[in-house]
């Protein structure tokens, strides 16, 4: 709906018919101030997580050149993390394109803070974050569940019905009482699917699992109704907005053989929720937010300009740090 | 301060019990053949510095030693001066009618005239502009504009290209308050902007107060627009109208004979303008897609219509009903198969003021006003679609309203108890009812159908008191107080407003003023456009948002050149805000829209509140009047903005800071028949925040990842820019010169005029906005800075306007 009104204010303007564009080779360099290269480092750790990844890309000035990729990632950087009696260097992982190490080799303990460094032959940036102490645990929730039925075309008018289970989930928790806290709720649907293929001449069916991410039902990038302030210790208990697990992403599969179609089959029995609540650090709780609004207003010619939040010295991105609790929801058990 | 109000009533008074065998001369002037009231025309004593100006309703009073002879001259920019002898030894009353002067037969009386003399005149920082100066003046697609032309004076400033916004000194377009005939106008805009609401047809008036405000205005920071719209000509029907590329006009005045033995008591005047863009277009887009089955349709219109009417109950008591209704509406038809869909914009304001005027006496007028004014957009979009498989059909509908609607009453009284004092004073009591945000969904498919509102009820009121006051020859003071006070549901302030101004005569036409005025603003508009969109909402201050104030300091000097018809003025001044209001980094409007947002979508947690400063030097030199008349302004100023939630807390310009400001008018009367008109404008680029830099974001949701995500660890993200300190950039400089050229001929039956006029005579591309966007080399060659097939992160400027000419037919009779 957004984009409709957008559309139709931009389009009521008229710049496509009475603007004219002309690109300003000639600009005075001395219009903007400092306008360089950056280093963009962003890495989030926890105490929870099996690995610690660092992504290391370099920004594009204006004037620059674009024909790299934007992300531009850096690998011959020397990324080290350290805490307050130990460092270790990170090494480049080339799969996965990020610096990554395992936190058997380097803990990650709550309530400590670290410091991330990165260092290329130019440029140079350093970031420290406290991974907070505590954590919060979903106290209680709400599952409501309904049955959709989803049509299947079959043929050009011709379809089949298939019913799939959906998931509406309410959380709620205690706020942790001793500080200011952030939080973020993530949640997901897998499911499982019976999908068909052909195995010497016969259909065989193999179980494939699904993701669905929640939908909280806001139209930002970042979600920002999955951040939650406690309004500087005000709120005793807190609650989600009402997140959707539509598990309708029409994951579709047939095979035919000997005249007969086989088709996906899908399958509620084994349902799961993942739950996880993340206590932040407000480096990231800043930095999720400030994404959601640069992505709201990036379209929007009559937004003000949303700077992304970074706490990288000399540089860009962020370096944040949580500590999360899971819960697993089985619906069928 | 208290000390000071005793010591003014107590001189007053003084002054009062002296004032015996005096007498007073008091009257209205008229303009010959119309009979409509002039404002402001000059009556004073011939050859003493003794002497007063005619108020908006035309009255005069002044109050003199009895003399065996005196001399009282009335004069008036544009008129012949009238020169009357008088016995003074009784109270007269003499109504006064002015003749306007030819303008090509003036260049030979000019020498002669002495009247509207800015070193006579104790105001500063305030503009007049005639009516018919602004008739002449090259416009944008041949509207004729009041603000527009405002905006071509010194400290005044424009917004962005094409633009009807007006910033005074520093201040936002919200900070201008602008009155016609007592009802403020909200929304001063017609199609986002480049036109603004007042034609100029209608209009008797126009005048702009930059500083050094008079106690009788309250209620914004940075200016007052005040205009008055004309009676209706009491003697004969008179027409006027004219036809032009986007719009036509037309203005019906005359007298309402009541009775045909008696003198006319009663004039209306209706003036109306349309656009007819949508229905010129419509035969167009219906033929383009003729047989297809997917058929849209839209179309934008605005109209205006200014409507008075006047009776004169008696000599004491003249009544007045006028009204101003203006709209525009936008929408686009969409209409296929299975669905169906309209979306749109509409906007609007009406206002509607009673007046009546009472003569006490000779020495005391008022004027009461009940006065309604109301403003509201609405943006709504409304679908109805059917699934063809299903054959469900689905509806969506939402709409969303914003406004403000205002009941006030008025009071105000004129008090002239002698030569040296001319006082004012009154009341005014505002009841608005803003409605910032008001949702109405409805959605068939996700059954939701919400209803938000959330109106605010606030009481505004202001009580003042000034004195212009001439305690010797040569210095006088305009020294008033103004008391407001505003009320919400959860609080309520009183602020007193000190005002002072002050003229000393140090030579026959030179002087040196100084003022000084304190305001409160008790309202917002929350715009983050820059653009007269009606998108701006306004708002209360409230519990979370005080109200702004400023304190500004101007001095000045007048100087008059009465051989040639000239006058300078140049001043300084200094301002100070607080609490002046600006979106969150990232807000905007549009983000109060989204449907499933209803309930989330207060606006007070979209704004942060800071203060400015802003100061500068104004240079005007001016010509009102002969065959050549015009003038040419010069601004330097500076203004800075300091918000704790914005660039970190750091100190920036805000858009529309501008250090150099030059703007050139000229009008010709060539012949007779020919006038010929052009405007330059200078002024330093807009301060702006421009991306100067590209970069990835990454981005985790700290979820549970499966295989095929793990790997994905921080490549979800965005591209980002980099902006650094807010309105860093500099755009490049504004500068535009317009032509324009009138051909006259008195036919048998009525005056007709030819306009024709060139915007933007040598097409200058003049930034409107910039964005960061990519360019891929597609020349074999390549160019200097880029090699084939390279693509590079580069600036686009867009501009608007190039060169465009226009014309209109007009007539009179």
């Amino acid at each position: 709906m957004k984009k409709t009104l957008l559309i139709l204010l931009s389009g009521f303007l008229g710049f496509q018919f009475i603007s004219c564009e002309t690109i300003v080779e000639d600009i005075d360099p001395k219009m903007f101030s400092d306008i360089s290269e950056k280093l963009v480092m962003t890495s989030f750790i926890s105490p929870q997580d099996t690995m610690i990844y660092v992504k290391i890309t370099v920004s594009t000035p204006l004037f620059g050149d674009l024909t790299k990729s934007i992300a531009n990632v850096q690998s011959n950087a020397v990324v080290t993390i350290a805490n307050s009696s130990t460092s270790i260097q990170l090494p480049f992982l080339t799969k996965e394109m990020v610096y990554g190490i395992s936190t058997k080799q380097f803990k990650i303990e709550a309530g400590k803070t670290y410091t991330l460094k990165a260092k290329t032959d130019k440029l140079s940036v350093e970031a420290s974050t406290t991974v907070p102490l505590e954590n919060a645990k979903i106290d209680r929730y709400t599952l409501s569940e309904t049955e959709v039925i989803r049509k299947i075309f079959t043929g050009q008018n011709t379809f089949t019905n298939d019913t799939i289970k959906n998931y509406e989930v309410l959380f709620y928790w205690k706020d942790i009482r001793t500080s200011t806290n952030f939080y973020k709720l993530s949640s997901s649907l897998f499911s499982q699917y019976l999908v068909p293929s052909i195995f010497n001449n016969t259909v065989i069916y193999k179980y494939q699992i699904l993701q669905t991410v929640v939908n909280w039902n806001d139209d930002d990038f970042p979600s920002t109704k999955s951040y939650f302030s406690d309004k500087n210790n005000t709120e005793i208990e807190l609650k989600s907005a009402k997140g959707d697990l539509r598990n309708s992403s029409g994951f579709q599969q047939a095979v035919t053989l000997n005249g007969q179609t086989y088709r996906t089959k899908t399958s509620s029995a084994n349902d799961k929720i993942y739950v996880y609540l993340s206590n932040l650090s407000k480096e990231y709780y800043n930095y999720g937010l400030s994404l959601a609004a640069f992505s709201s207003a990036k379209d929007n010619p009559f937004a003000e300009p949303a700077p992304i939040f970074s706490n990288v010295k000399n540089g860009l991105g962020c370096f944040a740090g949580y500590n999360k609790t899971e819960l697993i929801i089985q619906p069928k058990k | 301060m208290r000390k000071s109000i005793t010591l003014f009533i107590l001189l007053c008074l003084v002054h009062s019990a002296f004032s015996q065998s005096k007498f007073t001369i008091s009257g209205f002037v008229k303009e010959k053949g119309s009979k409509e009231q002039l404002i402001g025309v000059n009556v004073y004593q011939s050859g003493a510095s003794i002497g007063t100006t005619a108020n908006t309703y035309g009255f005069y009073s002044i109050t003199l030693s009895a003399q065996e002879k005196i001399t009282i001259v009335y004069s008036y920019v544009g008129y012949e001066k009238i020169t009357m002898d008088f016995v003074l030894n009784k109270n007269i009353e003499q109504n006064i009618e002015l003749k306007a002067t030819n303008t090509l037969k003036e260049v030979i009386v000019s020498a002669l005239r002495n009247e509207n003399k800015v070193s006579e005149n104790v105001q500063m920082s305030k503009i007049e502009i005639p009516i018919n100066q602004i008739k002449k003046i090259p416009t944008l697609l041949g509207e004729k504009d009041v603000l527009k032309v405002l905006q071509l004076m010194p400290g005044v400033q424009k917004g962005s290209e094409g633009q009807s916004g007006i910033y005074v000194r520093g201040g936002g377009p919200d900070q201008n308050l602008i009155i016609l005939d007592d009802a403020i106008v909200y929304n001063a805009n017609h199609l986002f902007g480049f036109f603004s609401t007042f034609n100029g047809d209608a209009l008797k008036s126009v005048e702009l107060t930059k500083g050094g405000f008079p106690a009788r205005f309250g209620g914004r920071l940075s200016s007052v627009i005040e205009m008055n719209m004309k009676d209706g000509n009491k003697e004969k029907i008179h027409g006027e109208g004219g036809f032009g590329l986007i719009s036509s006009r037309l203005l019906i005045e005359g007298p309402v004979k009541f009775n045909k033995n008696k003198p006319t008591k009663s004039s209306f005047i209706v003036s109306g303008r349309r656009t007819y863009i949508d229905a010129l277009s419509k035969p167009f887009i219906a033929a383009s897609q003729k047989g297809e089955l997917d058929k849209t349709n839209g179309g934008y219109y605005f109209y205006d219509f200014n409507a008075k009417f006047n009776y004169e109950i008696s000599e004491k008591d003249k009544i007045y009903l006028s009204g101003y209704f203006g709209r525009d509406d936008f929408s686009v038809k969409n209409k296929s198969a299975n669905s169906e869909s309209e979306a749109g914009i509409n906007w609007g304001n009406n206002t509607g003021t009673f007046r009546w005027n009472h003569l006490y006496s000779q020495k005391l007028f008022s004027n009461s006003s009940l006065i309604f004014s109301q403003y509201n957009f609405n943006i709504f979009a409304e679908e109805s679609s059917k699934n063809s498989v299903t054959n469900v059909t689905t509806n969506f509908k939402l709409d969303f309203l914003s406004g403000i609607r205002d009941f006030s009453l008025k009071h105000d009284f004129d008090y002239f108890p002698n030569q040296h004092h001319a006082i004012k004073f009154g009341f005014q009591t505002i009841f608005h009812h803003f409605t910032p945000s008001a949702t109405i969904l409805k959605d068939s498919e996700r059954k939701l159908s919400e209803n938000t509102s959330d109106p605010i009820d606030t009481i505004e009121s202001g009580i003042y008191i000034e004195d212009v006051w001439q305690p010797v020859p040569n210095l006088k003071f305009n020294a008033g107080l103004r008391l407001s006070h505003y009320k919400t549901n959860s609080n309520s302030y009183i602020r007193p407003e000190p005002r002072l101004a002050m003229s000393l005569k140090l030579s026959k036409d030179v002087a040196i003023k100084a003022s000084f005025a304190q305001m409160n603003q008790y309202l917002h508009l929350l715009s983050n456009t820059g653009l007269g969109l009606p998108t701006d909402l306004w708002v209360p201050a409230t519990e979370k948002i005080a109200p702004q104030q400023s304190d500004q300091f101007a001095v000045g000097l007048a100087k008059d050149f009465d051989k040639q018809g000239l006058s300078l003025i140049i001043e300084g001044y200094f301002k100070n805000m607080r609490n002046i209001i600006n979106y969150k980094e990232g807000a905007s409007f549009l983000q109060l829209d989204s449907p499933e947002n209803t309930s989330n979508n207060d606006w007070q947690d979209q704004v942060v509140s800071g203060n400015g400063t802003s100061y500068g030097l104004e240079i005007l030199l001016q010509k009102k009047v002969g065959r050549f008349s015009g003038w040419t302004g010069y601004t330097l100023s500076k203004t800075l903005w300091t918000f704790p939630e914005l660039n970190l807390g750091e100190s920036f310009f805000p858009r529309y800071d501008r250090r150099h400001d030059i703007s050139l008018v000229g009008i010709y009367e060539l012949t007779k028949r020919i006038t010929l008109s052009s405007t330059w404008v200078y002024g330093t680029g807009n301060a702006l925040t421009i991306p100067k830099s590209e970069f990835h974001s990454p981005y985790t949701d700290l979820g549970r990842f499966t295989n095929s995500t793990q790997s994905q660890v921080l490549v979800q993200g965005l591209t980002a820019n980099e902006f650094g300190q807010r309105n860093s950039f500099r755009a490049e400089a504004y500068h535009r010169m317009d032509f324009g050229i009138q051909f006259h001929k008195q036919k048998k039956r009525f005056e007709r005029t030819w306009d024709f006029s060139v915007y933007n005579l040598y097409n200058r591309r003049n930034p409107f906005f910039y964005t960061v966007g990519s360019n891929q080399s597609n020349s074999i060659l390549g160019s200097s800075t880029q090699k084939v097939g390279q693509e590079k992160l580069v600036l686009k400027r867009y501009s608007l306007f190039p060169i465009i000419p226009s014309f209109s037919y007009n007539i009179k009779f």
